[in-house]
């Protein structure tokens, strides 16, 4: 209600705001207050607005922002020939006459618009994008690298598809390579977790011989049950296939009728 | 006030080659901006801290480079010297000015929020801006009153632009709630809340 008449004034005469920066804040609040004023009543708007008609003439711009009133307040009026400027004219009329025109200009002096500032600024713009892309660079190229290493864990895991392809592994049912396989070849079944690292190692011994050292070490890692001589790359592909099989398929076969509902 | 700087440019530049009544019209044009913004440090010695400053701008006038807005931030990088000497001479806090005694007339404790927008007198003013922190209340003085823009306020701060410019901002931002609330404290409490 007390901010009526700035609500109304700004309501009346919205071509023409200001554009300084405070102004959101006088209009927000005029909004606010009109509202308030609508609900207290004609009579008493009535009696403002015609206040207003003999008294508020002279405020004619809409809303006055606060930076607007501030600098209407607070900035003196110019007199003309003030005892100020007779002053200043005095002494300006002093320093012509001793003739310092030939004083060097000091930096605090010079307030062109600075070319030579400008340079700066742009070469510190200039370092600062470098060093950004610098960093972004540096950040990608290690992404990269740790997306490559990825990969090859992907690969691993794909050689262990091709390695359960070929037959040699008792590789965890329901994986989508378990669908290819053809039935022949699948020896019997043994459990999920161990199978997985034998299907592995068994039969790329022969190809390779550190990927399977690092997969079945891995898989020790992982799950402890798993016997020590799976892991082991040098063995000939059949005794590997075969050996750890006999003990760990008679050890498994609980495991998996256990494990395999499980784990679906 | 920044539509004067082209004015004041050339007034600048004429007095700088002896013409005593160009340099008269830059006294016009700059002083009321200077006179505000040192009203605001120091209070009632404005005056004459500001004819000190006349003083030294008369003189070392021939070492100014720049423009009518490059003028208003070298007066006003002089005034606030002369201020801070000032200040520093009479051992006196910045804020402890007779400013504060105004305080108590302030017009949003007696009247409403209306009046007060529209008979905001310089004392007044000041007063609010007096309720300011010390950057605030510079920053705004240099902004608002003596019309410089970011940089230019900065570099008489001796400040940066970023700060600055947040300086004024939320001085502005307290200016403002400090009007609406002094504006509202007659209608009694159920306005604070907003919740009519």
């Amino acid at each position: 209600m007390n901010g009526s008449g700035a609500g109304r004034r700004c309501y009346d005469s919205d071509g023409q705001h200001g554009d300084s920066e405070g102004r959101e804040m006088p209009s927000g609040r005029a909004e606010k207050t009109d509202m308030g004023e609508r609900q207290d009543g004609d009579g008493r708007d009535r009696d403002r607005d015609g206040h207003r008609a003999t008294s508020g003439a002279a405020f004619s711009i809409c809303a006055p922002s606060v930076d607007a009133l501030l600098a209407a307040a607070v900035r003196g009026r110019p007199e003309a020939h003030s005892e100020g400027e007779v002053r200043a004219v005095a002494a300006f009329r002093e320093a012509w006459a001793q003739g310092k025109r030939t004083a060097r200009t000091r930096r605090r002096d010079d307030w062109r618009p600075n070319a030579r500032r400008r340079v700066q600024l742009s070469i510190r713009t200039t370092l600062a994008v470098l060093l950004a892309s610098l960093t972004l660079g540096g950040a990608a190229f290690a992404a990269i690298g740790s997306a490559a290493r990825g990969d090859n864990g992907g690969d691993r895991d794909g050689y262990g598809d091709r390695d359960r392809r070929t037959g040699t592994s008792y590789e965890v049912p329901g994986r989508p390579g378990d669908a290819d396989r053809p039935a022949g070849d699948r020896p019997p079944k043994t459990g999920d977790t161990d199978g997985k690292s034998d299907g592995k190692t068994a039969p790329d011994t022969g190809k390779k011989q550190e990927k399977p050292a690092e997969d079945s070490g891995k898989a020790k890692e992982d799950k402890a049950n798993k016997p020590d001589k799976a892991g082991r790359p040098a063995k000939p592909p059949h005794t590997e296939a075969e050996e750890p099989e006999k003990p760990k398929s008679a050890n498994n076969a609980e495991e998996t009728g256990e494990t395999r509902p499980e784990k679906k | 006030m920044q539509a004067y700087d082209g004015e004041l440019g050339v007034a600048v530049a004429r007095a700088q080659d002896g013409d005593e009544a160009a340099f008269a019209v830059a006294y016009r044009l700059v002083q009321p901006g200077l006179l505000g913004y040192l009203r605001g440090i120091v209070g009632d010695d404005a005056e004459d801290v500001a004819s000190d400053a006349w003083l030294e701008i008369a003189r070392d006038l021939g070492r100014f480079k720049g423009d009518g807005a490059g003028f208003r931030g070298w007066t006003a990088t002089i005034a606030r010297h002369r201020a801070l000497d000032h200040l520093r001479r009479q051992k006196v806090r910045p804020r402890a000015t007779a400013l504060e005694n105004d305080l108590l007339e302030l017009p949003g404790t007696h009247s409403t929020h209306d009046q007060a927008l529209e008979t905001l007198s310089t004392e007044q003013a000041l007063a609010l801006i007096a309720r300011l922190p010390r950057d605030q209340a510079e920053a705004v003085l240099l902004r608002v009153v003596v019309g410089l823009d970011g940089p230019a306020a900065a570099r008489v701060l001796g400040k940066r632009p970023g700060a600055v410019r947040t300086a004024t901002h939320r001085g502005l931002k307290r200016l403002a709630q400090l009007l609406r609330t002094e504006g509202v404290t007659d209608d009694g409490p159920q306005t604070l809340g907003e919740s009519r």
